[in-house]
């Protein structure tokens, strides 16, 4: 087969057969490497799927009911927490109060999601130009504290809404870590 | 005499037996052994959790340690509530059911862990078989047609070359 050995001719044999090796590794080390991206999701919808309004007017003591998920893609099974948290709005210049409700624990496998619906009644009265919020009553369990919360001039009602936030377990730390993932409810319009 | 020996023995036996089963009470009562074994449990379970995740990674299916850990953490919380209603043995029952549970889900996980590391990666050796066949199939082919280039380099040379009895009679 090799019937003219120059030097010329074994470089670019050499040449040749260096760079198909080097080739074919690239390509092995990037079919390898996992594709697919490592992630949480955390939702809160209405109950059966439904979308939400963005605005929810609520009433003292009226039971109401949403659905929060949350889907693991992290290629391996998560223990995860979910904080829930009542706040007041982040809307235009009303400073926020927060109270931090019931936590939920549970374990996720890849592509597995988590999801709940959530009752909740909201124990409040009106005075003079606030409301006050006595407690909740989340999943029949009941909540005391006391909030007020100041209206807001500017979008004319008094809003307030859940917040869900997601931690995971770290092995390493053997401690929760914040995920940095949450997801809240509808404005709830304490107006009404 | 004998009879006085036989009775002293059995009162204490009796007596004995009271002062065990009156310690056990008292530390099935103890909030104390309740807190602890509470703190055992949860050890565990972050343990078994720890474990799964590793034969999980390893690549092995762990959907029925998941739904045992489910079960643990259920003990873990009935556990909670009981010791902060003032259950205490009730909470400990609980807390040592999460702890055995958790001690088999351990030991499964890190059984399949070791299978899991055992088993040869057919997926990565096929690929690597299979990288093998193509790059020396395309060496020989590249190879092959390099040779021929300088092949017909070479005899294209010789062609032109002046030849020796052209030279002299030149």
């Amino acid at each position: 087969m090799f019937l003219v050995a120059d030097q010329e001719m074994l470089l670019a044999q050499t040449i040749f057969v260096c760079s198909i090796i080097l080739i074919s590794s690239f390509v092995y080390i990037f079919m390898s490497t996992p594709q697919k991206q490592s992630f949480f999701q955390v939702w809160v919808i209405g109950p059966n799927g439904a979308i939400l309004e963005p605005v929810l007017a609520i009433s003292s003591n009226q039971s109401y009911l949403i659905s929060v998920g949350v889907q693991n893609t992290m290629r391996h099974i998560e223990y995860c927490r979910l904080t829930t948290k009542f706040q007041s709005a982040p809307l235009s210049n009303v400073s926020t109060t927060s109270v931090e409700l019931e936590d939920f624990r549970f374990f996720l496998l890849d592509n597995e999601t988590w999801a709940r619906n959530i009752s909740f009644e909201i124990d409040s009265t009106a005075e003079d130009a606030m409301i006050r919020i006595h407690g909740i009553k989340l999943d029949g369990s009941y909540f005391m504290f006391n909030l007020t919360s100041a209206f807001d001039s500017d979008l004319n009602g008094f809003f307030w809404q859940f917040r869900f936030d997601l931690w995971a377990f770290n092995t390493s730390s053997f401690d929760f870590y914040s995920t940095n993932i949450w997801a809240s409810s509808p404005f709830l319009n304490m107006t009404q | 005499m004998r009879k006085i020996c036989f009775v002293l023995f059995i009162v204490t036996v009796a007596l004995g037996f009271a002062t065990v089963m009156q310690r056990s009470m008292a530390n099935q009562d103890d909030p104390s052994s309740a807190r602890d074994n509470l703190l055992q449990a949860n050890n565990s379970m972050i343990q078994a959790f720890v474990e799964t995740q590793k034969a999980n990674s390893a690549g092995a299916d762990v959907s029925i340690l998941k739904e045992n850990l489910t079960i643990v953490q259920d003990f873990l919380e009935n556990a909670r509530i009981a010791y902060d209603e003032g259950e205490f043995s009730t909470s400990i029952e609980s807390s040592q059911q999460a702890v055995s549970l958790s001690n088999e889900i351990i030991a499964e996980a890190i059984k399949l862990t070791i299978k899991e590391n055992e088993r040869p990666n057919v997926a990565r050796y096929t690929t690597i078989a299979y990288f093998a066949v193509v790059d020396f199939s395309i060496c020989v082919v590249g190879l092959y047609a390099i040779n021929k280039i300088y092949k017909r380099r070479h005899d294209e040379f010789l062609k032109k070359r002046p030849k020796v009895g052209d030279v002299l009679s030149g």
